[in-house]
């Protein structure tokens, strides 16, 4: 039971760490829309990176 | 100590710490959804930055959330192996439902969605933040159809031969009115809690940034975190009306199928023929008897009307239940024992009323912000910053009681007999615990 409390202790304190640091960086002051249809369309111009 | 009271302390230990996780996951999951939905209708860059800002603390909490709830699963085999043979034809189910929710879908879209942001189109990484939250609530409707069915079995009957309780329809087990009572009730107060967290952040943040009075700053507050103030502020009101009103039918359901929780949430010991108060106000001891309680300020008729709709509604005290449960279950258990079939009053009591307490600072922080942030305003007010950061404690705290209450209400059952025909599916919790001695690990 002892074990299992420093177990669960240990999660305690390294969720609320991560949860304490994501939170004090805040949201991004730059984003930019990954997504496929959003990249330029010149991939006929990019090199192969695998070819046979 | 004996074994009994170690497993209740440790399944005990176990699921409040498991639900300080799963509510916000619950919740944070569709406002994530509803953020990045907002992106890809408006393409304003705002909502993205508020997705992946709330999206990474949802991802935090998610795992967290996973690595707590695993420890409960072999609980059942470890301590409770009498209470999991008892009830394992029943829960086989579910259980296994909601493990190919939570474990399968839940975490599959949650790998495409993390790691698909450059590679599928927006329509359906959008669609995949949305499995998630479909599969989160989903996984959180099967494990409560398992508690409901310890709160109010239905659909099953007891082999006396083997000793186990049986399930003769599933159809019965899912369509427990207990269960749906229960999953608006539990849906609704994770949105809460959530709403919350999502305000408080987005408040101390704006508050932060109004105070530096600099344009940039300014202006990050007013297009990024006001929106997200404002959307936690929506999400709070709905929610706490859906808390509000599937609270309500929980209690008279309670009321129906486990009278002796709702005497036990008033305290109850005296005979109410012309209806029972709702106490706001009490001071006592915490042992369990009905000596300990001398109520300050009460509201006449309330518990009545809580329970039957009427302040007149007569409402049975402890020590009555006591008296009719002895009749028909027996006053001694196998050992000879006497059975004491009330709760710890005490726990009962306060924690109804703890649940309750704690849930109006989101109230008080939802009406705060929503008046700091009308008409276009950005607040720097360091009391709503304040208030922000004790909220995000408060709505937790409201769900641990409330389930501490709930679960605590049934001593001393853990399967608790269903008055309307299925009494002999039951199991005293005393009767579900292992049969090892404490520091041992194999039966006696």
């Amino acid at each position: 039971m002892i074990a299992f409390t420093v177990v669960y202790g240990v999660l305690a304190v390294v969720w609320y760490r991560l949860m304490h640091r994501y939170t004090i960086e805040g949201a991004p002051d730059e984003v930019h829309d990954d997504s496929p249809e959003a990249r330029s369309d010149d991939d006929a111009d990019r090199p192969l990176s695998f070819a046979y | 100590m004996d074994v009994l009271d170690l497993a209740r302390w440790q399944f005990a230990i176990t699921t409040v710490y498991h639900f300080i996780f799963v509510p916000l996951t619950i919740g944070l999951g569709p406002i994530v959804a509803i953020m990045q939905t907002a992106w890809v209708i408006t393409k304003k860059d705002r909502w993205l930055k508020l997705t992946k800002f709330f999206g990474k603390l949802f991802l935090i909490n998610f795992a967290i959330g996973v690595v707590t709830g695993i420890v409960q699963e072999f609980q059942f085999g470890m301590t409770w192996s009498a209470y999991s043979r008892f009830v394992g034809d029943v829960f086989g189910a579910p259980l296994a439902m909601e493990a190919l929710a939570a474990f399968f879908v839940e975490s599959t879209f949650l790998g495409l969605w993390i790691f698909g942001w450059d590679k599928l189109n927006k329509k359906l990484h959008l669609a995949m933040i949305w499995l998630v939250a479909i599969s989160t609530n989903l996984s959180a409707f099967f494990i409560l159809a398992a508690n409901s069915w310890m709160q109010h079995p239905v659909g099953t009957t007891y082999n006396p031969e083997t000793g186990r309780a049986e399930m003769t329809s599933i159809g019965d087990v899912l369509g427990n009115s207990t269960l749906w009572a229960a999953f608006p009730h539990t849906v609704t107060a994770s949105f809460l809690t959530a709403g919350t967290v999502v305000t408080a952040i987005a408040t101390w943040w704006m508050v932060r940034l109004a105070r530096t009075k600099k344009a940039d700053d300014l202006e990050k507050a007013r297009n990024v975190y006001r929106p997200a103030v404002r959307l936690g502020v929506l999400v709070m009101v709905v929610a706490g009306a859906g808390v509000i009103y599937s609270g309500d039918v929980q209690g008279q359901l309670m009321f129906q199928q486990q009278p002796m929780k709702m005497a036990s949430a008033e305290a109850l010991c005296e005979p109410s023929p012309n209806g029972a108060a709702f106490s706001i106000l009490s001071i006592g001891d915490l042992n369990n008897d009905c000596e300990g309680v001398t109520r300050l300020i009460s509201i006449p008729g309330a518990t009545s009307f809580l329970a039957d709709r009427s302040f007149t509604a007569p409402i049975k005290s402890v020590p009555e239940l006591q008296a009719e449960y002895e009749q028909k279950f027996g006053d001694t258990d196998a050992d000879g024992h006497p059975i004491d079939y009330s709760p710890n009053l005490a726990l009962t009591y306060w924690s109804f009323r703890l649940m309750i307490g704690w849930a109006a600072f989101s109230l008080a922080l939802a009406v705060f912000a929503f008046w700091a942030t009308r008409k276009g305003r950005v607040s720097d007010s360091l009391w709503l910053s304040r208030l922000g950061l004790v909220s995000l404690a408060t709505p937790f705290l409201a769900c641990s009681f409330g389930w501490i209450f709930t679960e605590a209400g049934r001593q001393p059952w853990v399967v608790a007999p269903n008055p309307t025909g299925l009494d002999d599916v039951r199991l005293l919790t005393a009767r579900g615990v292992s049969d090892i001695s404490p520091g041992s690990c194999s039966p006696r």
